[in-house]
């Protein structure tokens, strides 16, 4: 009789499996009832996947007013190893539920009418992805795009609704209460745009993913510019946007989960008056656990923030001739993603390709989508295959599961 | 895959004696010997003079164990550049051996005596023989009987097909 793979114990076999990137583990699944199952059955897997997971991207394509529902998972390991050229594939890894047509009521200033399912994805944290509507009736969820589970979250008050539009929502999650958030920025209009003593006000409200209300919060968003558009990056318990023109008077502000109240960051001491005035060539991103920088008004920079909160430790750790790969410098923005295992820097640019800059051999490599399609977003994500009750850590959340729907429908959405 | 000699001089290490179930008698430096939790546990309790019979292992599977070791344990107590270096050419070495038999037989080992490292490596091992292989040759490389239903499969292949390049 001959010993097979399959024979090895349970805690052998996780060790195998739980190293793989995310896509070999599905594959493998495939290959017999064992690897199917060693996942759910194994409470050891899940850590073990937790603790060497690296990070992948989520795509979704089209833009905010037709955004796809299918979204798109990218292992950047896979995507940029030179045999596949290019051009980065896509398979759809899960298709955004249908939730019914939706009416509400008309807000003064800004029209009202049917919600029409038009799911935009947010952002990530810790393995668990949120998206929301972006009109006046947002609605949200939160899911696992590896369970395949999902959870509504709580609507706001109707009335109060009605008198508010929504900059913004983002996912969070606070360490000391063990708790995931969702920061909503909003703000109210006395007036039309247009008339004389038009005044509009900027809120924050915070919920508790599974508590039964959404809490006004004191503190009051640091700028009025912050929106579902503005370029963020979460950043442990920490949500932090580049304010762009037209607000100067701030460079990086951010909000903390954890203690619900809103920051600054300043800019590196040396930074002259004119590079802060001129944020068009500039975006955030972290790149090994640090706030970054990416600048490239006159000359491309990195700038990473060592300590985070100290403009002391912004170190300009890299500096890029964008100018190598073409004879003439790159324009921006550049959109700092991840280190990849080899070293180099992996980077979202002008919204719609990868670049991959190696700082040992000064190269970059650019990396498309497929002309056809306009990305809409990227999100960096961590899977996880923790159940979404397990990790949300409430009883009260209704867990519904996405529906297996044909990867490869006819129209979409 | 030679064996590495002995040559640093230390006096009076102790040595424990270790049999595969085939009868083949192993002389270890307690140091090596001591990377298997199993066997430490031994020596700590001090049940581990004479001869230690290894029922689950066999003589070809528990040299290379032994091996694996040996230069780790060096490696650790020398931190000579040299020692690591030995240490790590033949944890690649270890890294090439066929799926099916010889590296399932070093993963059990290695679980069976607990030698954290090798452990490590064997799964690394594996985990690169399935990495970009389909399913079908998941299962030729390791000899795995594919006990899914046509059915199964396709429905299972359906629902991740974003996993396949």
């Amino acid at each position: 009789m001959e010993d097979s793979l399959t024979d090895l114990p349970p805690n052998i076999l996780t060790e195998i499996l739980s190293r793989l990137p995310i896509k070999s583990i599905f594959v493998s699944k495939s290959a017999c009832k064992t690897f199917l199952d060693l996942p759910s059955s194994n409470p050891y897997f899940n850590s073990l996947y937790s603790s060497h997971a690296t990070q992948c991207l989520l795509v979704q394509f089209g833009d905010m007013y037709k955004p796809t529902r299918s979204i798109h998972l990218v292992d950047p390991e896979i995507a940029t190893s030179s045999r596949y050229g290019e051009r980065v594939k896509v398979n759809p890894m899960f298709r955004i539920p249908k939730y019914p047509v939706k009416y509400f009521r008309r807000f003064r200033a800004y029209g009202g009418g049917r919600n029409k399912n038009k799911f935009v994805l947010l952002n990530s944290c810790k393995g668990l992805v949120y998206f929301a509507e972006q009109t006046v009736c947002e609605r949200s969820f939160i899911c696992n795009p590896i369970t395949r589970e999902y959870v509504t979250v709580l609507d706001y008050d109707e009335e109060k609704n009605g008198q508010q539009l929504t900059m913004g929502l983002w996912l969070g999650f606070s360490e000391a209460e063990n708790k995931y958030k969702v920061l909503r920025i909003y703000c109210t209009a006395i007036g039309r745009p247009w008339e004389v003593g038009f005044v509009q006000e900027f809120w924050a409200q915070v919920h508790v993913v599974g508590s039964s209300s959404w809490r006004d919060i004191e503190a009051r968003p640091p700028s009025r510019y912050i929106d579902w558009d503005t370029c963020s990056v979460l950043l442990n318990e920490t949500v932090c946007w580049l304010c762009r023109y037209p607000d100067i008077s701030n460079f990086i502000v951010f909000f903390d989960f954890e203690t619900e109240k809103f920051g600054e960051i300043l800019p590196p001491p040396s930074y002259g008056v004119d590079q802060t005035l001129n944020r068009q060539s500039m975006n955030i991103g972290v790149l090994g656990g640090n706030l970054c920088v990416t600048d490239d008004t006159f000359h491309f920079d990195i700038w990473v923030m060592k300590e985070f909160g100290n403009r002391d430790s912004w170190t300009k750790e890299f500096v890029i001739d964008s100018a190598v790969h073409t004879g003439e410098p790159i324009d921006g923005p550049f959109q700092p993603l991840q280190f990849l295992k080899n070293g180099k820097i992996l980077m979202l640019w002008n919204c719609d390709n990868l670049v991959c800059y190696d700082p040992k051999e000064k190269e970059f490599r650019f990396l498309d989508f497929g002309g056809v399609r306009t990305v809409g977003k990227v999100v960096p994500y961590t899977p996880t295959f923790v159940p979404l009750k397990e990790s949300l850590m409430v009883d009260n959340l209704v867990v519904q599961n996405m529906p297996r729907e044909d990867p490869y429908p006819s129209e979409d959405p | 895959m030679s064996l590495s000699s002995s040559t640093d001089s230390e006096s009076e290490k102790k040595t424990i004696v270790l049999m595969s179930n085939d009868g083949v008698i192993f002389t270890v430096e307690e140091s090596a010997a001591a990377k298997s939790q199993t066997i430490n546990q031994m020596i700590e309790d001090g049940c581990s003079d004479g001869t230690i019979p290894i029922p689950n292992v066999d003589s070809k599977t528990l040299e290379m164990v032994i091996e694996h070791c040996t230069r780790h344990a060096k490696a650790e107590r020398m931190a000579e550049a040299e020692a690591k270096a030995a240490a790590e050419e033949y944890d690649a070495e270890l890294m090439k051996v066929d799926a099916k038999k010889t590296l399932f037989h070093l993963m059990m080992a290695a679980n069976y005596l607990n030698v954290h490292s090798l452990l490590q490596l064997t799964a690394l091992a594996a985990g690169n023989a399935i990495k970009g292989k389909t399913p079908d040759q998941i299962r030729d490389t390791f000899g795995i009987i594919n006990d899914l239903t046509p059915e199964e499969e396709d429905q299972i292949r359906k629902d991740n097909t974003w996993s396949y390049e």
